[in-house]
């Protein structure tokens, strides 16, 4: 409830207002102007200290082995029990004020399904690579680049891997991208093919995650979650199956929750997921 | 539909000044303010499909503004949290005598309670949207209110 003290305090700080640093709205057209069109991940303007530097860079890049010969060592027509998942690539490169780590995953005899998703992830790393040096090449700014992957489930059904691409600047940001292979067809599984969903399967997970996302904001004080943000889960969205075989939806920093969150993630009771699959 | 750059810029631009201060309520000096606005319109636009309802563009942009200044400041001081500090460090009285705007005297205020005070009262936000956009409890809102008004009161009666 409004009090009298509030009603005079707001007029005067509308009476007063604030001051704006001269420049700034043109740094904000600037940088506005700088945003790409298509790309995930903007180029951003920083603001450089005084006192630029040539930074000596030291790149080392390891390759274990060339795509095409991994590649033949896997071609089999049925996928085997277990996958083999080696880093393919290792890069660092290290200097006072940037860091690049990049681990990046090569699966093998996973035929058709283990290449698509090899691509893949070559091609986001490649493309992170490729703007980290052209927007911090040279530079002192404070920068950073990881990319790492964990094998999450691999067993006679099921193949799953979990691809991290971190980002670092002033502050953070890290994305999460969960490939699977269901080795009894051979082929990548999204979430949209995972089951043959029921017309309202999207809606009432949607529901599950929002009414999720509420008990823990009422749980804990120190929790942001943002229910009012998710309109409607992705048939893309990034999943996994965790060790008690429950159906796990994640969600990227900023997008459901503070960005103080990190990634969120919900699991879907099992008898949520049976009444929404035909 | 994926939002157009122009559109996006649009949003930015008539929210720049509430991103300002937002930041500046945060953040210590002008510079570190404008730094955090540029960072955070360029995660925000990385996000901008996450906008579903363009009336919450403000509470949306504000709240992405906001992390990225913590992100900020806690990069800067690794070993102490920004709640760590809150409580801790005695806040310097403001001395009267001279007459001061109210957006002096909220610079003034402890750090826990200058982004209250600058979105309750300049953003004319509700406790519910500040909490929001700072991801803290309503009632951490309304205890950082109270105090400010506390010091706030001789602005309105010198």
């Amino acid at each position: 409830m409004q009090t009298a003290m509030d009603e005079q305090l707001r007029a005067l700080a509308q009476k007063q207002g604030s001051p704006i640093p001269e420049g700034y709205a043109e740094k904000v057209r600037e940088t506005c102007a700088r945003l790409e069109p298509a790309p995930k991940q903007p180029r951003c303007w920083h603001r450089l200290g005084a006192g630029l530097a040539a930074a000596a860079a030291l790149f080392v890049a390891a390759p274990n082995i060339s795509a095409q010969a991994a590649l033949a060592l896997g071609n089999l027509p049925v996928i085997g029990q277990l996958v083999q998942v080696v880093t393919f690539r290792h890069a660092v490169y290290h200097t006072d004020a940037q860091q690049v780590d990049l681990r990046i995953p090569q699966i093998r005899q996973a035929g058709e399904a283990g290449a698509q998703i090899n691509a893949a992830v070559q091609a986001e790393a490649d493309r992170l690579l490729r703007v980290f040096e052209s927007e911090y090449g040279g530079t002192s700014t404070y920068a950073g680049l990881d990319i790492g992957y964990q094998v999450i489930t691999d067993h006679a059904k099921w193949f799953t891997l979990r691809v991290e691409f971190t980002q670092t600047t002033a502050s953070g940001a890290q994305r999460v991208q969960y490939y699977h292979i269901d080795k009894q067809t051979g082929k990548v599984v999204t979430l949209s093919s995972l089951f043959p969903w029921k017309a309202e399967a999207y809606r009432v997970l949607t529901d599950t995650v929002r009414q999720q996302m509420e008990t823990r904001n009422a749980e804990d004080p120190n929790a942001a979650y943002f229910p009012e943000e998710l309109e409607q889960i992705d048939p893309e969205q990034a999943f996994y199956w965790n060790s008690d075989g429950d159906l796990v939806l994640v969600f990227d920093e900023y997008t459901v929750a503070a960005g103080s969150m990190g990634i969120s993630e919900f699991v879907i009771p099992q008898d949520i997921l049976q009444a929404v699959v035909q | 539909m994926e939002m157009s750059q122009e559109r996006f810029t649009a949003l930015v631009v008539e929210h720049q000044n509430a991103m300002y201060r937002t930041a500046r309520s945060i953040l210590h000096t002008n510079e570190d303010a404008e730094d955090a606005v540029q960072e955070a319109i360029c995660k925000a636009y990385t996000h901008r499909n996450s906008l579903r309802d363009p009336a919450k563009a403000r509470t949306w942009l504000l709240r992405i503004t906001a992390n990225t200044c913590y992100d900020q400041y806690h990069k800067r001081r690794p070993t102490t949290s920004l709640s760590d500090l809150a409580g801790e460090l005695p806040a310097p009285e403001i001395d009267w005598a001279e007459q001061f705007s109210l957006w002096e005297a909220v610079q003034q205020l402890p750090d826990e309670q200058r982004a209250v005070v600058t979105l309750f009262y300049y953003e004319g936000l509700s406790v519910r949207e500040v909490a929001h956009i700072l991801a803290i409890s309503q009632g951490a809102v309304r205890t950082r209110l109270t105090r400010a008004r506390a010091r706030l009161r001789q602005v309105l009666e010198p």
